[in-house]
């Protein structure tokens, strides 16, 4: 039996509990930004992605089974959806738009040199086809397990591999210039 | 099908590959088998230091901040949504004391077919809209107050 630790959130949530809905929103708004921001770069199109996704997170979560997907998972794939219908929907971003919009909002202590490094990996994950990029969002920096990634992106372990090594060659081709021996 | 129970240099230069050279990423039934073969594989360790290389400049990308502004929207809608859901389940609530068991379409078809009815057999009904014989409408509006008697309009 799979023990989802946001279960009984979720059936507070759809009860209309609001401490629940904000307690379960702080636990998963800054992965689920993360996520949308490097998917998108761009910072507002990503907020508006992540509103998408909650919104439907409040009008389900009252419909919400435990026990036939872990919520997490669920409320991945809901995001990423929204972002994939979201690159879709657009002209391709210029790369050098991905570098300029990356992190906004530095957190204290962040170096100049830290912010440009920042920038240099947002604009060489926008180079990645959107699939790579995905897949390698949620395994490097998600760090979700390779089971549980294959199911966000609905694909199977073999394939979830093979886009995680094309898109991190891809990756380090791109990147070569920031650290030698790459 | 990967074989997890023998681990090839050729499975782990994959994995390293895939994942990177942090054996936290790596699939959990092929993390002891993998992590054996780095001992003993002088060329897998140096393939391992490669994708620890590229993990170590992935690290560099800032944690993000989320601005106020987003939680408060995040929240607000929220809050619609919440008060959507109370309507409904009040009607559903209201539904089920009329109609037990019943889904809301049903006592709501109800209600519209006997409004339907009424609204037909209320065209169909002729109504006389001649003055009845009580008169004392019509006496009154024809009636010149005594104190308005002679001035002028």
């Amino acid at each position: 039996m799979m023990i989802d630790p946001d279960a009984e959130l979720v059936a507070r949530v759809g009860r209309g509990d609001r401490a629940a809905a904000e307690r379960l929103m702080l636990r998963h708004l800054p992965k689920m930004l993360a996520l949308a921001r490097r998917m998108l770069s761009d910072p507002a199109e990503a907020e508006d992605a992540v509103q998408d996704a909650f919104m439907r997170l409040w009008t389900h979560a009252g419909r919400w089974q435990p026990g036939r997907a872990k919520f997490e998972t669920w409320l991945y794939r809901v995001t990423l959806n929204k972002c994939f219908d979201r690159l879709r929907r657009r002209p391709t971003l210029a790369i050098e738009a991905a570098m300029a919009v990356e992190d906004p909002t530095p957190g204290p202590g962040a170096s100049l040199e830290h912010a440009a490094l920042s920038g240099e990996i947002a604009a060489a994950m926008a180079e990645l086809p959107e699939r790579q990029r995905a897949a390698i969002e949620l395994c490097h920096f998600q760090e979700c397990g390779n089971i549980e990634a294959a199911e966000i992106l609905g694909i199977s372990v073999e394939a979830l591999e093979s886009l995680l090594a094309r898109g991190r060659r891809a990756l380090r081709v791109r990147l070569m210039h920031v650290k030698d021996g790459l | 099908m990967i074989d997890k129970t023998t681990m090839t240099e050729e499975r782990l230069r994959s994995l390293l590959a895939a994942y990177g050279g942090d054996p936290a990423r790596w699939p959990l039934g092929e993390r002891e088998a993998a992590l054996s073969l780095l001992q003993t594989s002088a060329a897998a360790r140096s393939a391992a230091d490669e994708a620890r290389a590229l993990d170590a400049v992935l690290g560099g990308a800032s944690a993000v901040v989320v601005p106020a502004e987003l939680t408060a929207r995040l929240l607000a809608d929220f809050t619609r949504a919440s008060s959507r859901w109370s309507l409904r389940r009040f009607a559903a609530s209201l539904t089920d004391a009329v109609w037990p068991g019943a889904p809301l379409w049903q006592p709501a078809a109800a209600f519209g077919l006997a409004l339907a009815i009424g609204i037909g057999i209320a065209m169909l009904v002729p109504l006389d809209m001649r003055p009845s014989d009580d008169t004392s409408g019509a006496f009154a509006l024809d009636t010149i107050p005594a104190n308005d008697a002679g001035q002028d309009i």
